[in-house]
Formats: C-alpha cells, sequence, structure tokens
C-alpha cells in the first residue's frame, strides 16, 4: 500500500480517506417503495496525520463528525472505509499480535492498518489506543472504589506479576494527575470525587496501560471553568511528560489554540482546513474558520456595544442530504461575494491544499 | 422604591430542605436592577445563580423554598405574594425566564404557534386567531420566519428553539426577563448570533435583563453591571468595567484568570472545590481556597465593603 512510504517516522497514526456512515433505518414503506438506503455521513473522506508527542485539537460544531472520527480511529466503531495506519513501537505488543493473529496480521514497516485488523485481533492494541470520555459523572462505576477501577484494566491486560505490584502502578498513576494523597483517593468512591477530579482518575486510567495514542473527547465540557485548567494540565502532561500523542475534541477554539500544537477544523464530515494553532487562529483561510474564530466571545466589556459581524448565513445542514460540491457553499457569504467561483462551488468537491507551509485549506478561494 | 428601579431584592434567602439537610443555596443576597439595565450573575454550578434567578418569579422547585428577605417588583413584594395573585398579575406580565436547556423548555406535542399563542391568551384574554397572529408578528424579531408557527419543536435546530424561548419571553412585554444560560449547549456561531440578538433585543423591547451565566466572556459581551456568586452568597458587583478592568474580590480575581484567553496562551485554575452547602463554613465561604485567607476570615463573615465607584466586594482585604 503506497501510503506508508509517504509517512516519517515521527508519525504516529495517520488517516487515510477514513469513511464512517451510518445507515438509517428503513421503514417498511421505504422497503416495498425499494426506496435507496439513506446513510448519515459522520466522516466523509477525511486524510490527516499526527505525529509523536503532539496534541491535534479536532474542532467543530455538533455534528461536523469530530467525535465519530475518534470513536472510529480507536476502533470502538469499524470504518466504512478508509486506512488508519497506527505505528506500533512495542516489541511485546507486536509479538502479542503475532501470536494473536497466528502470523496472519500484516505488517507495513512498523505500521498496522487498524481498517483491516478483525475485532478479535485488537485486544494487544487497545493499551497503546486509549479514549477518555465527556462526561465525569457516568464514565465510571459507581459501586467500584477507585483502585477496583483502575485495576481492571491493568488485569485485563495482564500487566504486573502481582497485586502489590499493580497497587504500586495504580498510586504512581493517581500522583501522575496531581491525584494526592493517592492511597486515600484510591480508597473513595467515585461520588466522593468533583468533576475534575473524576476526569483525572479517567486520565489516569488511560495512563496506566501506557499508550501511545489518547483521544480526549471534549473532556471539560462539564466541568466549571476555574477547575477545567486543572484537568487539561494533566492532559498536556501526558505529551509533555510521556510523549503520548492526543486527539483532543472540542467545540472551544479558545482552549483549542491554548493547548494544541495542531488544529483541523471539520464540518458536515469533511476536513476544511488543517495547520498549526497559531495559524488556524491567527490568520483563519476557509470561511467557516473565519466565521468560527469571529464568533469566539471575548472578555473585554467594552466590546458590548459591537454587535458582531459572523460571515455565515442559515443552519448546519442534515448530514444525510449533503449539498453537492462543497458542502459548505450554501451558507457560504464568500460564495455569494465572488460569482467567478460559484460554478465550481456547486460541482466539485474541493480538495485540501497546501497554502502555506503546514497550512491546508479545501475551498475553490485557493 | 425610586422610580427608576426595576427590581430591589433584599437579603434574599432560598434554602432546599432535603433528606439529608437544609442546603442553604442562597444566602443573604442583595441588589438592584434599574430600568433598562443589564445585570450579569455569574458563577459555577452551585454557587446559586440559577436558584436566584427562579426565586426572582418565587418559582423555585420544591423541596426549595424562599426562606426570608424581599423581592420588589412596582412595589410589591414577590417573595410573600400568593400563588393566585403572582399568577394573575405578575409572572410573564411583569417577570419572565427564558429556561437553560430550550431544547427541553418546549412542549413536543404543541405546535410553535400554539406555545407562543399561550400566554397571551391565558393572560391577555385573546381569542386564539388574535394570539395567533401577535406569535407571527413577534417571530420576525427574533430573526425567525413566521411560517413556523405551524412546525412543531423537533423540526426546529437548537439555535431556533432558543429563539422560539426568547420570542415566549418577550410576548407579554414584560418589564424585566431572566435568561438563565441562555447559550449554553449551543455551538459557538450560534451562540453569537443570539447573543448579537439579546443585545438589540434589549434596546428594542425596553425591558431589564439578567443574564445567568457561569461564561464570564459572553457576560463582557452583554452586560453593564456585573455580580458575582460564590456557594450561595454575593462576594462581588460593580459595573462590568470596572469589575474586567479591577476585580477585588480574590474569587473573582481566580474566575478571570481561568478564563483562556486568544491574547496569550496560559492556563490558570482556583484550587480547591466550593463547601457543601448543608454544612457551610463558619466565616467567609471562599476562605479555603483564597490565596489572601487570615485569620478573621474564618471567624467572620464579611459584608459588601465599598471598593470602586460602583464596586462592592465581601472581603475583609478591604477592611
Amino acid at each position: 500500500m503506497d501510503y506508508v512510504e509517504e509517512l516519517d517516522g515521527d508519525t504516529i497514526l495517520a488517516a487515510r480517506d477514513l469513511v464512517k456512515y451510518f445507515p438509517i433505518r428503513r421503514s417498511v414503506l421505504d422497503v416495498i417503495a425499494r426506496r435507496r438506503q439513506k446513510f448519515v455521513r459522520a466522516v466523509d473522506h477525511i486524510s490527516f496525520d499526527i505525529k509523536r508527542g503532539t496534541i491535534f485539537s479536532l474542532v467543530g460544531e455538533s455534528g461536523c463528525g469530530k467525535t465519530t472520527t475518534g470513536m472510529t480511529l480507536v476502533r470502538l466503531y469499524d470504518p466504512t472505509s478508509g486506512h488508519i495506519l497506527f505505528k506500533v513501537d512495542d516489541e511485546d505488543v507486536r509479538r502479542r499480535l503475532k501470536e494473536l493473529s497466528n502470523g496472519k496480521i500484516r505488517f507495513y514497516g512498523d505500521y498496522v492498518n487498524l481498517s483491516e485488523i478483525p475485532s478479535k485481533w485488537m485486544k494487544p492494541l487497545r493499551t497503546k489506543l486509549q479514549i477518555i470520555f465527556q462526561d465525569p459523572y457516568s464514565s465510571l462505576n459507581p459501586a467500584y472504589r477507585i483502585r477496583d477501577i483502575l485495576m481492571e484494566p491493568l488485569i485485563i491486560h495482564d500487566i504486573g506479576e502481582s497485586p502489590e505490584e499493580r497497587y504500586d502502578k495504580i498510586l504512581k498513576a493517581l500522583e501522575a494527575v496531581k491525584l494526592v494523597p493517592a492511597e486515600d483517593i484510591a480508597n473513595r468512591f467515585p461520588h466522593m470525587l468533583s468533576g475534575g477530579q473524576r476526569q483525572r482518575v479517567n486520565i489516569a486510567k488511560a495512563l496506566l496501560l501506557n499508550p501511545s495514542f489518547v483521544v480526549a473527547d471534549e473532556p471539560i465540557a462539564m466541568i466549571d471553568v476555574s477547575l477545567r485548567a486543572e484537568v487539561l494540565l494533566s492532559l498536556m502532561d501526558l505529551k509533555e511528560k510521556y510523549g503520548v500523542s492526543v486527539l483532543f475534541i472540542t467545540h472551544d477554539l479558545t482552549i483549542a489554540y491554548n493547548i494544541s500544537d495542531y488544529i483541523g477544523v471539520m464540518y458536515l464530515g469533511k476536513l476544511v482546513e488543517l495547520g498549526t494553532a497559531e495559524q488556524i487562529i491567527k490568520n483563519p483561510l476557509h470561511p467557516y474558520t473565519q466565521a468560527l474564530v469571529a464568533a469566539i466571545p471575548i472578555p473585554d466589556p467594552k466590546r458590548r456595544h459591537i454587535i458582531k459581524d459572523i460571515r455565515i448565513k442559515g443552519e448546519i445542514t442534515s448530514a444525510v442530504n449533503i449539498p453537492p460540491g462543497c458542502r459548505f457553499h450554501p451558507r457560504c457569504v464568500a460564495y455569494d461575494e465572488n460569482p467567478q467561483v460559484q460554478e465550481r462551488c456547486r460541482t466539485e468537491v474541493p480538495e485540501l491544499i497546501e497554502v502555506e507551509k503546514g497550512h491546508y485549506v479545501a475551498c475553490h478561494l485557493y | 422604591m425610586g422610580n427608576d428601579v426595576a427590581l430591589d431584592v433584599q437579603e434574599l434567602k432560598v434554602y432546599y430542605y432535603t433528606y439529608t439537610g437544609v442546603v442553604k443555596a442562597v444566602e443573604g443576597v442583595s441588589f438592584k436592577l434599574g430600568k433598562g439595565e443589564t445585570l450579569g450573575l455569574a458563577g459555577e454550578s452551585g454557587c446559586g445563580k440559577s436558584t436566584l434567578g427562579f426565586s426572582l418569579m418565587n418559582l423555585v422547585p420544591p423541596p426549595g423554598k424562599i426562606a426570608g428577605g424581599h423581592i420588589y417588583i412596582d412595589g410589591m413584594d414577590i417573595a410573600t405574594m400568593p400563588e393566585s395573585e403572582l399568577r394573575k398579575n405578575v409572572r410573564w406580565k411583569k417577570i419572565s425566564m427564558v429556561f437553560q436547556g430550550a431544547m427541553n423548555a418546549l412542549t413536543p406535542v404543541y405546535k410553535i404557534g400554539e406555545q407562543l399563542a399561550e400566554p397571551l391568551m391565558i393572560h391577555k384574554g385573546l381569542s386564539k386567531e388574535e394570539a395567533m397572529e401577535e406569535a407571527k408578528n413577534i417571530l420576525p424579531k427574533v430573526g425567525l420566519d413566521p411560517a413556523i408557527v405551524n412546525r412543531y419543536p423537533h423540526e426546529l435546530s437548537g439555535g431556533m428553539k432558543q429563539r422560539v424561548m426568547i420570542a415566549m419571553a418577550l410576548i407579554l412585554r414584560p418589564d424585566i426577563v431572566i435568561a438563565d444560560e441562555p447559550t449554553t449547549a449551543l455551538d459557538v456561531i450560534v451562540q453569537a448570533q443570539i447573543l448579537n440578538l439579546l443585545k438589540s433585543l434589549k434596546n428594542e423591547f425596553n425591558i431589564s435583563l439578567i443574564l445567568i451565566s457561569h461564561d464570564l466572556s459572553i457576560m463582557a459581551e452583554v452586560v453593564e453591571k456585573l455580580a458575582i456568586m460564590y456557594a450561595g452568597k454575593m462576594v462581588e458587583i460593580g459595573s462590568s468595567d470596572e469589575m474586567f478592568a479591577d476585580p477585588k474580590h480574590p474569587y473573582t480575581q481566580g474566575l478571570l484568570k481561568s478564563i483562556p484567553k486568544l491574547t496569550e496562551k496560559g492556563l490558570h485554575y482556583i484550587p480547591g472545590q466550593p463547601p457543601d452547602l448543608r454544612n457551610p463554613p463558619s466565616g467567609c465561604r471562599f476562605a479555603d481556597r483564597c490565596p489572601f485567607v487570615f485569620d478573621k476570615c474564618r471567624r467572620e463573615e464579611p459584608p459588601m465593603l465599598k471598593v470602586g465607584d460602583t464596586q462592592y466586594a465581601a472581603c475583609w482585604l478591604y477592611e
């Protein structure tokens, strides 16, 4: 497969033409009338690279497909088509994969293609791919103490030679996310911890398995503003101290700017712009990104007399009936202002092109 | 009560009488809202701001109750008014509310037009036809097509439902509107559009607006006066300009510092957590988390002290 040749050793995960469609339930009438199967095109041919030890934020509004992308990358959803190349450096994991698959697993140099690995062979890889969810109140089993919740992944993956060794690892993981005194926290039940503390337990849990890639899906959306930084700093430690790559899914561009190295902007299942955090926020190129940046509230009371000019029309369209050509064109003010590109916008899907080094945009204006 | 004061709250106490104890959600809060003024009530989860919002319409859900204090609107004390009186003359006519999570506040089985018409029929005695006409007239003012009177809530997006809620709050032309987290759960672009809408409507309808939110950035965009609540108490109040330029209470300072910015990268937080309101600490409720705490803070609760032209802070640092 030719994708692999172009990857440099620094890339830990590469998505190529990733697609995830969800079929819509058809009624009896639909079947009888032989209507075509409709799909929610949640993720529609996206490609991007995540480098080792970086934080990549996937931003966009609700329904853009960012959560589906995160779930598909860690194989909680099976991709409809496309490739997910994942670097497996760990000798132990490679050995276990070969054993489990009776040698049938295909390696592409250092990479495996997660799209072609059946679920029954995924187990060794699951230590390397972790996910942290949005809701700290429903993601921890309320009937177990923190130490038992943290023991579970170690037992499942057969990590540690003895219960004492495992307990030691748990304490170290709690200390790594600054939940101290660790013995005290380990002994508590989830309801005895705040939202921010619970989320840090989730981070500790992900850390225990020594992952190389973690998806964090809106991990601070349900936490108070003055407590968010505590969780974010723990996430950034994952990258800085443990060399973990993080895919940070959020709708909050300001947070994305403050913690990421790279930002990818999604709209209705497609990546419309990609670049460093600095490039995306300080020099947004795609009309949609420009509208998103213009909409960010600024904590400056002197601006309250200003009615913001946000250059976007209408509402987000359905992910089932996707507009032809560029899917953003019905809402694009730049489309109205540039009659010379309108024909292309209506008929041709724009591809991502590099406009400045490392900064890509999918728009016919460029 | 002065002629330019729309709302006068004095020493308001709202408690929840639960099985595990009495939660003192709002403990002695006082403030005034001027006519045509926009006041922001900011604070984090559990500080009592939503409870305070509900109490202004005497709508606190059981086991909550107004346990003391006064709420004066037009010379009447809402806190002690009987339910029948509140329903007839106050709620929706003098003061209305845009609830949090508009998605869930609209009845799914009635059309939008019917839901907008209802308050007009009940409170102003209009016929169904007249009320529907009114409904069609108000929808363009919130940026919606009058044709949606015939749609059901599930056919509208979150932003559109929120606009319907705003129209509903304005339909009887009340003097005071409370907006409780009107943009939480909305995407950033829709949020900006709703804030633009609130800004233009407050002038057009000449209302006094109370905006409740944990998001100080949106407060800055809309309000003239800002009040900060912590653990059931009001800890600072003043003009928005003064508060953002020079916050005096350590909690306000921490809160402002925690807002991530685009101008400089940096992550700050306030260590610790708010106290359990069933058993609030003696003295200042912020003492445990305050970087400037000293002896007196833990012994005695600070009153509101004048710290600026319009600014008051409840902190012993300013004695």
